[in-house]
């Protein structure tokens, strides 16, 4: 069945159709939770009342927009209402990743972990940015969206994606190095 | 080329997003820039902690559960307003009632007593007669009424009821 038809079917109650919409978009938008949150049960609460708030506001939906993308603006404003919410346990709950490769010898080794290390600061300087530098960063150099997804999924024009997107990253890599340079001084 | 714009190219360049001539440009900037050569290799190692390090753990959601938070809230939506309204009220209501119920407690008059003064008196072990002896030892008349009155009027005041 056809996503707008599985729509119009979920815009008049039928919890099956919805049910398959939620099926086809769970992974995108656990993912988004996830970016966000680098928490696997908080991404999940988060997932299941980004549906609700969709399911509840399809009356609302137009088809003026792909379901898709309507979805992710809701669950983008969504995240966003959390993290304004929660900033400060958010911070706490970094988890570095278990990313390092296999490797031979002691140099691999300590590059590994080098990199982990700048990894957990940058997640960590990531956290810290304002809300708006935080949520368009995910969304471009995390989850990997388009300007033109970007633009839509945030209501803004694609000339603002790219100032605002440069003025993140500019940030970032401004208190990424000063919290190296600190980090050096002290050790 | 300044070094501004140059960091703004780079960032461009990075999402596909600058035109031919400017790349060139840029890279003929950077290779007499190291100062931008070195931005440059700051910006790699952002993004390169910045990407994902796979896919996120692979989860479903438990679409049982949803639909039983989806039919919870329709069945909110579609409750009377007045059950709305006396869960909201009842509770309130019984907390007024015991508020009420203590403070009268609390600031209520304490009962009169129930003896007369000169039953109080004896209760204490005291003589009562000594007030009426001394009124009784009053030479002037005038005193022994007066002080008559004002007994009187004390012992009406709390006279058993």
């Amino acid at each position: 069945m056809e996503e707008r038809e599985l729509v119009r079917l979920a815009q008049q109650g039928d919890k099956e159709s919805f049910g398959l919409l939620v099926k086809k978009y769970e992974k995108k938008v656990f993912s988004l939770a996830f970016q966000f949150t680098r928490n696997a049960a908080v991404a999940d609460d988060l997932a299941q009342e980004v549906f609700i708030k969709a399911y509840f506001g399809l009356p609302r939906f137009k088809g003026q927009s792909e379901f898709g993308t309507w979805l992710y603006r809701i669950g983008v404003n969504h995240v966003k209402d959390y993290l304004r919410k929660k900033p400060k346990e958010l911070s706490l709950e970094i988890v570095p990743e278990d990313r390092s490769p296999q490797v031979d010898t002691l140099a691999e080794e300590q590059e590994a972990r080098k990199n982990e290390q700048r990894r957990a600061v940058v997640m960590v300087c990531l956290q810290e940015l304002p809300l708006k530098h935080r949520v368009i960063l995910t969304l471009r150099d995390i989850e990997g969206l388009s300007y033109d997804e970007i633009a839509r999924a945030l209501k803004i024009s694609a000339g603002t994606v790219d100032s605002r997107l440069f003025r993140a990253r500019q940030s970032l890599r401004k208190r990424v190095n000063a919290f190296l340079n600190k980090e050096r001084r002290t050790s | 080329m300044t070094c501004r714009q140059s960091e703004r190219m780079m960032l461009r360049a990075r999402d596909g997003r600058l035109a031919a001539p400017d790349t060139e440009s840029l890279e003929a900037h950077l290779r007499q820039c190291p100062q931008c050569r070195r931005l440059g290799e700051d910006y790699r190692s952002l993004f390169l902690a910045l990407a994902p390090a796979g896919a996120p753990p692979h989860r479903t959601v438990a679409w049982e559960q949803l639909r039983t938070r989806i039919e919870e809230r329709e069945a909110e939506a579609l409750r009377p307003e007045y059950q709305r309204w006396a869960l909201k009220v009842i509770p309130a209501a019984v907390a007024l009632a015991l508020l009420i119920g203590s403070a009268s407690l609390l600031f209520s008059p304490r009962p009169a007593s129930e003896y007369t003064p000169s039953e109080e008196l004896l209760l204490r072990n005291t003589n009562p007669l000594v007030e009426a002896r001394t009124i009784l030892e009053q030479k002037r008349l005038e005193d022994k009424s007066m002080m008559l009155i004002f007994a009187s009027n004390e012992g009406g005041l709390s006279r058993r009821r």
